[in-house]
């Protein structure tokens, strides 16, 4: 399945903060982190193509508070 | 005493008689002009001293011993006169005549009526004369100011306002301020075009009595003058049933006849699809001087095209009018026989069958799309009214068959809840907070499970076709976990997490009429994982992940598969 046209198309909304994103793996280890704070409005896409497969947490900071959404990366 | 009492009757026959004998001529119950010069005979026991106005603004304009000339103000309000003689005893009396019946329009008062003509609108045709009569009651005279409603006689003479260049008789209107002579009864000629928005008035005068009096400006009606009609379209929109042709006219109305010269401008919003009963498509635009069409609809178009036409009144265009049309809907409660049959859950591959599918009908399948769809089951033929399903993957899905008739109209009909190759797994939990109350598990839009930590929380499967469940740990931190059968609820998953922000995985492994599956999920612990949100997609991904905001935050089941 391949969503890649779909999501360079997405645009963030305005009231979407990031600060910083985070992937960590299930043993905890830190696979990728950017740092969002010069972010222009427009697609945050996010490369997998180097992870795994395998379950993943995406850590989401916006300034305040952590969240955190589960990915699974499937090549 | 004798004596006494025939002094007395006799005081009373000399009073009465005194009385008896004062009088005025003309009576004070005639009808009156004012401002008009009246000769008065006094009739009274001893000899006149005096007379003058007393009261309402008459007066005396001379005098000559019984006889005097009165004038009465122009307002409708009591007048009265004083007498003053000498009586046959030698005392000094008044006498008061008193007068009613002025014939003025200075005070107006409802109470005697007010003209109501025979026409609340004058819809005059345009580019010709008209002839409009005008009629209604006439009005009656009336006091002002006595306690209850003095009315008397008959008004008879009206003035009339009209737009200039009409007549009433031979009198033409020569200006817009020109009052125009008229009865209760008149016709009015209108010129060919003007008065348009304008108005006829009406009110009451008395010029009979003089020129110069007071008319009825509170009494004046007003009758508002239309020279061009309204039109209107009939009927407003028309629907006519698939496979039905039908033979339809649409009509321009007129709110009034004109004289003017009027074409029609009609245009469909598509054209080659209606036709003439005669033969022949209808152009997209054309021009009749006719009001109406008349056409006939196909019986298999998907659009029947909506009509608009713009009437021109002497090559001025007026508001467009539409009639729109459409198809007659349907619903799949028209046909209730309309059904798919095939089983409840698919392992590998299950056939599906629309019966009862119209005639004329083609029908297409479709499954959902979100969580479950494409991406677990596969249609092997569309758009035959049997098709085979393949599970090429794992979750509950929602079948759609759409049939679509000659027309384009189209009816769905959806068997849900087809579970798929295994299917899905669903929990619910809850735990009891420090209040004693039960909270339920909390679950964000990708499935993770939320979890406060250090209490015990409850994790239910909710799996209706499941025969057996078991949980096993993966990885993370925990405080405390157990699993056990509950007889009524079945396999319960017991989770104590540390306060650390921690994310721990748990496997479970159903055992269902599609043999084993495995679901892992996740529990986060965390206090307050309500804002913001974020969804990934594609979730799963193979390149890149698209970040958004969450459009809802679900705290309900939590469906959750891991491959």
């Amino acid at each position: 399945m391949s969503t890649r046209g779909e999501a360079s198309n997405t645009v963030i909304p305005e009231n979407l903060t990031i600060k910083l994103i985070e992937i960590i793996d299930m043993t905890g280890k830190i696979c990728y982190r950017r740092d969002c704070r010069n972010l222009e409005n427009g697609s945050l896409i996010i490369p997998v193509n180097n992870l795994r497969n395998g379950v993943y947490l995406m850590k989401i900071f916006n300034g305040q508070q952590w969240s955190v959404e589960k990915i699974i990366v499937q090549h | 005493m004798k004596k006494f009492i025939t002094i007395i009757l006799a005081l009373i026959f000399f009073i009465t008689q005194s009385k008896g004998q004062t009088s005025i001529s003309p009576r004070t119950d005639q009808e009156y002009c004012p401002q008009t010069d009246i000769s008065f005979t006094v009739t009274t026991p001893g000899s006149i001293n005096n007379i003058t106005s007393y009261s309402g603004g008459c007066f005396v304009v001379s005098r000559n011993g019984n006889n005097f000339v009165g004038r009465f103000s122009d307002a409708n309000l009591k007048q009265v006169f004083s007498v003053e003689y000498t009586d046959v005893d030698n005392t000094i009396k008044y006498y008061y005549p008193e007068f009613k019946k002025i014939k003025s329009l200075f005070y107006s008062n409802t109470s005697c009526g007010s003209i109501q003509p025979n026409l609340s609108i004058i819809n005059a045709a345009g580019c010709q004369e008209n002839t409009i009569p005008i009629s209604f009651s006439n009005l009656q005279w009336h006091t002002e100011f006595e306690t209850t409603a003095s009315c008397f006689g008959s008004i008879t003479q009206y003035e009339y306002q009209i737009p200039v260049g009409w007549k009433i008789g031979s009198t033409t209107c020569m200006n817009s301020s020109q009052w125009i002579a008229g009865s209760n009864n008149v016709n009015i000629v209108t010129d060919a075009n003007s008065g348009d928005g304008g108005y006829v008035k009406i009110r009451p005068v008395n010029t009979s009595c003089g020129i110069s009096l007071t008319p009825g400006y509170n009494q004046t009606v007003s009758i508002p003058i239309k020279r061009n009609p309204t039109f209107t379209i009939s009927p407003t929109s028309f629907q006519v049933p698939c496979g039905t042709a039908s033979t339809k006219t649409v009509a321009v109305n007129l709110s009034f006849p004109t004289g003017c010269s009027v074409s029609y401008n009609w245009s469909l919003s598509n054209p080659y699809t209606y036709t003439y009963p005669s033969g022949g498509f209808v152009p997209q635009t054309f021009t009749t001087t006719s009001p109406s069409f008349t056409f006939s609809t196909p019986a298999y178009s998907g659009v029947l095209p909506s009509i608009s036409v713009t009437p021109v009144v002497n090559g001025v265009s007026q508001p467009t009018l539409i009639c729109t049309a459409s198809r007659t809907p349907i619903d799949a409660s028209q046909y209730p026989d309309f059904a798919i049959v095939g089983p409840n859950s698919i392992c590998s591959s299950e056939n599906y069958t629309a019966v009862n599918i119209p005639t004329g009908f083609t029908v297409h399948w479709y499954t959902s799309t979100y969580p479950y769809g494409s991406n677990v089951a596969q249609i092997n033929s569309p758009t035959s009214a049997q098709t085979s399903i393949n599970a090429i993957g794992s979750g509950v899905i929602s079948l759609i068959a759409t049939i679509t008739n000659q027309c384009g109209q189209q009816i769905s009909i959806t068997k849900s809840n087809i579970s798929v190759g295994g299917g899905v797994s669903k929990i619910n939990g809850y735990f009891t907070n420090y209040l004693g109350q039960y909270e339920n598990l909390k679950t964000n839009y990708d499935g993770v499970n939320y979890i406060k930590p250090n209490y015990l929380t409850n994790v239910v499967v909710s799996n209706p076709e499941l025969a057996s469940a078991t949980w096993s740990y993966i990885t993370g931190g925990y405080n405390y976990w157990t699993q056990y059968q509950d007889p009524s609820i079945g396999t319960v998953l017991q989770i104590n997490l540390p306060i650390t922000n921690n994310i721990v995985l748990f496997r479970l492994t159903n055992n269902g009429s599609c043999g084993a599956q495995t679901f892992d999920f996740l529990f986060w612990a965390k206090d307050a994982p309500y804002s913001p949100y974020y969804s990934l997609s594609p979730n799963p991904a193979s390149e890149v992940v698209n970040v958004q905001t969450s459009p809802t935050f679900d705290n309900s089941s939590s469906p959750n598969k891991v491959s």
